[in-house]
């Protein structure tokens, strides 16, 4: 028995092992097989063709930081939502009881959002 | 009549509630109401006395209460909370009272916080009285506690510059103290599930006791017994206090105020001594009889090493200090004696030094009150500018040294009789405190009351009709003591016989 | 029963065992939209009220529990048993003193969001009740986290204050390694048992710990304990206190020193006796048998609390901030807790409740002199106490009276409390552990005594002016003052109440579901 438990270990090694290896293995088979040729244009970062300016250290408005959150939230209620919907006539009464006091609690949480002047940009 | 004890206990809790109700103004009312209220257990205690059946061993004026249970399973352990006296507790019960009275009498100096002095004074004073009352360890403790937290208080407050640092270095001691008694109370009390004294000395020292019988469920081992002994030593070597736990002592002496030294030397320390007969010896007889002469070693050491610093004191307060020590050496000889005049010497050291020391210490206040010091090289000539109080102060003195017809003398020399009897060497080696108290008290006290009086010093007032008191009462008891010793020695014979047989003395 | 099929089964669960629960989510859901509807210029005080009555009403309904059957709904989810009673209790009080103290003392220039600072101190203690109340890793899990994410924001909630926003952060960044070992352990458990029902792991554990998974068992117990000991500011995990206590505002201190506690212990009691009840260790030479539990563990919790009862005694006798001396001491104090559960014995329920009720009354009674006199003098140092005796003599006393509790000073319960303690580790022949216990407890006395010291012995050089007390602190303090005293003197009483209204057996029984009637 304990040695079936230490064959389950055994596979998340493996699959550690795997992880490691491959993005190591590539990126050295790839220096060791590309010509090596560098040029000042070369060495330049990549954005989208753009030439680079500035440092890369910027802030950004925190706003951004709530925006993403309260998106997220409204993402995650979709994905409960979805399921749902589909299986609702399997589901009943209590479920829809349930995922009313779920959309319930947030928009509590929005309203909180809204009072609080998150959803203004300026 | 049953609760007598219970009163005299809690009677000054009374006077702490009056004090409270009073405006801090009316000073003259709260120190009235102060010393009114030590002088009702002083009362009580002579009445007790006057009651007291001296030809009976066992506990007398005993109550019982039910106090706290604590359900185990289906078991419960019980803790009473219970009174009595014996022969043993009844003179320091008496001795606790007078001394608290006298101290009160301070508070006709004290100016600042008052009420306070009274209240902390009472609330020690009812701490003391249930500690010599109390009939189990349980209740021993907390009244023992009792005394150590508003003697903390007392001396941080009222004292001298360093006050703060001395009343902590007390309560640490003290603390350390209580904590490995505590231990000892709670490894009793989970093995015998009694806290009562009686019980546990029965169910140490009786042979048909399930605790003293090898191979059995309960029995417990004598490095067990001898575990608990040496803690409890231990726990009481701080408090009486046995050389090099005295470190306390001196800075408490030095720092703090009259009253509190008064009941520090003359009643907490005795606490000590007491223990050792309650609970040493009466548990654990055959220890206290095979380490005999280790504790009157200890004894020994105690007198000699006090003496020898006494005498190199400068200082009177810390003088009397080392002369505490010495002085505590003879109770643990007396004790180490294991036999009936030896235990009788040592309670006899234990209340006539009370007394003196109480008395003495406050005499070196009053001067120090009136010179502004307590260092023998400024001082000298004393008795020329107050004869009264120079005069009991030599007188006391005497005593202390133990001249016959004071109690002193009884004292120690029924605690040198008994030890002769039992350890003869150590006995003989002790015996030189004698000669040494005698030359450090005499250098010191002459040296402060004769030769050449300084200018300042020319006109001081002497005694005080109130200051009066205290001398009187105390010097009236230790002479009373030193010339009729049986007042004393009589409630005690047959408590003493109770304890002693064990001994196999 | 009566076909309800519409509403699942579900619908057949008794919620009503839940009420303590519900009445607190719905408080606190309703004052966050009372707070976003009142005007900005409104007192804030009212949203306080309101959560005052909601933690009263709640401590009745939990109350109205005591001495009932166990109970529970959602397959262990949910569970009320005396345990859980006893404790949610405890949580409650110690959560209606916050409120009191935050009525009485609670400055709109330090606190900007009062609102939120009331109904965060509700939704934080819905996570602790569901701690003691549950019977699922998962549910307790969730109860911890509730608790853990709503004091983040706490304790951070002085926004303009440096220390409070830096002290937000350490107790975020430890708070979440913590729960990841706690975490970690619990993944352990559930792999080799296969279920987060702590009934079911109990059942399975012992097959699996005799099965040649000891080790695993005794990985899975070191982190879980670990983890958890965050929450109980117990060594390793201590190290958060002192700076967490100081940057709080004073009523969080409070509830993080006491409610968060004992909901640490309600959590670490409720998941290991439980857990490991049915594990036997058995040695291989002489088949002796010992239980895990009783008496293997004892030892690593001993040591634990030995070490928790050194460093905090220790290190609070340099402090000079008052909140950081109470942070060491509450170290402290979670060593002398942790001893009952060392020295496993019959009476560690009534000594841990015991203790933790002496706790309960003497901590909250001083953090709530302490805002007084922090709020007066402008600082929360200790010589702030100066002269305290002339200003306040009431508070001073009572001062006191807390102080001796916690030092262990007789007739105060923490002095009892102590005591209980005490007797077991000595019974259990755990010596060196009374020891340390009785050791530390004098070295407590240095700092315990030296508040006292100020209090009586010093003067204050900014005057003897009167200190105003709030009628909300006044009824706190002198609740907090009678139970100290009560428990303190007729411990007996208390005692007794505990042991003949709460079963704690009853913890091990599987309950029946409840069903409607």
């Amino acid at each position: 028995m304990a040695a079936l438990y230490a064959n389950n270990y055994l596979i998340v090694a493996i699959f550690l092992f795997l992880g490691i290896l491959l993005p190591v293995g590539a990126l050295t088979f790839g220096r060791l097989l590309r010509p090596h040729n560098p040029t000042t244009v070369k060495r330049e970062t990549y954005e989208s063709g753009l030439e680079p300016f500035g440092s890369s250290w910027v802030q950004f408005n925190v706003k951004y930081y709530i925006f993403a959150i309260m998106f997220v939230i409204f993402d995650v209620e979709t994905i409960f939502l979805y399921p749902w919907a589909v299986a609702y006539d399997q589901l009943g009464l209590f479920a829809l009881v349930e995922m009313l006091i779920f959309i319930a609690l947030l928009v509590i949480g929005l309203i909180y959002a809204w009072k609080k002047k998150v959803l203004e940009w300026n | 009549m049953t609760s007598v004890l219970a009163v005299l206990t809690f009677v000054p809790l009374l006077g702490v509630l009056f004090l409270l109700l009073m405006p801090k103004s009316q000073q003259n009312m709260i120190r009235t109401i102060g010393i009114l209220t030590t002088i009702i257990p002083l009362g009580l205690a002579l009445m007790l006395y006057a009651g007291f059946d001296s030809a009976s061993g066992d506990m007398q004026f005993v109550q019982q209460l039910k106090w706290i249970t604590i359900p185990v399973g289906q078991m419960a352990m019980a803790i009473n909370f219970e009174f009595g006296i014996d022969g043993l507790s009844m003179p320091l019960v008496v001795l606790t009272s007078v001394v608290v009275a006298m101290a009160s009498l301070v508070g006709m100096k004290i100016k600042d916080r008052l009420k306070e002095f009274y209240a902390l004074l009472l609330v020690m004073e009812m701490g003391m009285l249930g500690v010599f009352t109390s009939l189990n360890l349980f209740q021993f403790f907390v009244f023992f506690e009792f005394t150590i937290i508003p003697m903390f208080f007392f001396m941080g407050i009222w004292g001298y510059v360093n006050r703060e640092k001395a009343a902590l270095k007390f309560l640490i001691y003290n603390g350390v103290g209580s904590a490995i008694l505590l231990i000892v109370f709670a490894v009793i009390f989970v093995n015998i599930w009694t806290l009562n004294f009686k019980e546990i000395t029965m169910a140490f020292t009786d042979p048909n006791s399930p605790f003293n019988i090898p191979n059995t469920m309960g029995y417990l081992s004598e490095n067990f017994r001898l575990g608990l002994f040496i803690a409890l030593l231990l726990a009481f070597a701080i408090k009486i206090p046995i050389a090099p736990f005295h470190t306390w002592m001196l800075a408490a002496y030095k720092e703090s105020n009259a009253a509190a030294i008064m009941i520090s030397s003359g009643v907490l320390i005795k606490i000590g001594g007491y223990g050792l007969i309650r609970m040493n010896a009466a548990f654990f007889p055959e220890w206290m009889d095979k380490l005999g002469t280790a504790i009157a070693i200890l004894g020994v050491i105690n007198i000699l090493y006090g003496a020898v610093l006494a005498l190199a004191q400068n200082e009177l307060k810390l003088m009397l200090a080392y002369s505490s020590v010495s002085h505590m050496g003879i109770v643990l000889l007396g004790l180490a004696a294991m036999n009936a005049e030896g235990f009788q010497g040592a309670i006899f050291q234990m209340v006539s030094h009370g007394l003196i020391a109480a008395l003495l210490f406050y005499i070196i206040e009053l001067i120090n009150e009136r010179t502004g010091t307590t260092d023998i090289r400024e001082l000298g000539g004393l008795a020329k500018s107050m004869p009264v109080l120079s005069g009991v102060l030599l007188t006391v003195t005497m005593a202390a040294i133990g001249l016959p017809g004071t109690s002193g003398f009884v004292s120690e020399f029924m605690s040198y009789l008994g030890l002769f009897n039992a350890h003869p060497i150590i006995a003989a080696v002790g015996a030189l405190g004698i000669i040494l108290t005698a030359v450090y008290l005499l250098r010191s006290i002459l040296g402060a009351t004769f030769g050449p009086i300084r200018e300042t010093h020319e006109s001081l007032i002497d005694a005080r009709s109130y200051e009066l008191v205290p001398m009187v009462v105390i010097l009236g008891l230790v002479i009373i003591i030193g010339v009729y010793p049986a007042l004393l020695s009589g409630p005690m014979q047959e408590t003493l016989i109770n304890i002693v047989p064990r001994i196999g003395g | 029963m009566n076909g309800d099929s519409k509403w699942g089964v579900l619908g057949q669960y008794d919620w009503s065992i839940m009420a303590p629960e519900l009445t607190i989510l719905v408080f606190a859901t309703l004052l966050s939209i009372i707070d976003l509807l009142l005007p900005k210029k409104t007192d804030r005080r009212i949203i306080g009220v309101l959560g005052l009555i909601g933690v009263i009403i709640s401590l009745i309904f939990t109350l109205s529990n005591t001495g009932t059957q166990p109970a529970s709904i959602l397959a262990d989810m949910y569970r009320l048993d005396s345990f859980a009673v006893a404790f949610k209790a405890i949580f409650l009080t110690g959560v209606a003193f916050a409120f009191l103290m935050s009525l009485g003392t609670l400055d709109k220039k330090d606190v900007h969001y009062q609102g939120e600072f009331y109904y965060l101190l509700l939704t934080a203690l819905l996570g602790a009740m569901f701690m003691a109340s549950s019977a699922d890793l998962i549910t307790l899990f969730i109860g911890l986290e509730l608790l853990s994410l709503s004091s983040f924001i706490l304790v951070g909630i002085r926004k303009k204050h440096i220390q409070s926003n830096e002290s937000a952060f350490k107790y975020v960044v430890i708070g979440s390694i913590s729960a990841a070992v706690t975490l970690y352990g619990m993944s352990f458990i559930y792999g080799l048992t296969g279920t987060t029902n702590l009934y079911l792991i109990a059942e399975r554990l012992g097959n699996v710990y005799q099965g040649g998974f000891s080790y695993i068992v005794y990985l899975a117990f070191f982190l879980m304990f670990v983890g958890l000991s965050f929450k109980i500011s117990a060594v390793p995990n201590q190290t958060w206190a002192p700076d967490v206590y100081q940057g709080a505002p004073t009523p969080v201190t409070a509830f993080l020193s006491v409610v968060s506690k004992a909901a640490g212990f309600a959590i670490i009691l409720r998941i290991f006796i439980i857990m490991l009840s049915n594990v036997i260790d058995i040695d291989p030479t002489t088949g002796e048998m010992k239980s895990l539990l009783v008496d293997n563990l004892g030892l690593y919790i001993g040591i634990v609390a030995a070490a928790s009862m050194i460093i905090g005694n220790t290190m609070a006798l340099r402090q000079v901030n008052m909140k950081r001396m109470m942070a060491y001491s509450g170290i402290a104090q979670a060593g002398y807790l942790l001893v009952p559960f060392a020295t496993f014995t019959v009476l560690l329920f009534e000594q841990t409740l015991f203790y933790l009720i002496a706790y309960l009354f003497a901590n909250m009674g001083i953090f709530a002199i302490m805002a007084l006199v922090s709020k007066d003098q402008g600082h929360d140092e200790i010589r702030g106490f100066a002269g305290l005796f002339q200003r306040a003599p009431l508070l001073a006393i009572s001062m006191t009276i807390f102080l001796l509790s916690l030092a262990g000073i007789p007739v105060t319960a923490g002095f009892f409390g102590k005591f209980y303690i005490f007797l077991s580790s000595v019974a259990r022949q755990n010596y060196w552990l009374a020891g340390i216990m009785m050791a530390t407890s004098v070295v407590s006395y240095v700092y315990y005594f030296g508040v006292m010291k100020q209090m009586f012995m010093r003067t204050n050089p900014n005057g003897v002016n009167k200190i105003k007390v709030p009628p909300c602190i006044g009824i706190a303090l002198v609740v907090a003052v009678v139970v100290t005293l009560f428990a303190g003197i007729f411990p007996s009483q208390v005692i007794d109440y505990l042991h003949n209204n709460f079963l704690f057996e009853n913890m091990m029984q599987v309950a029946e579901q409840v069903v409607m009637k």
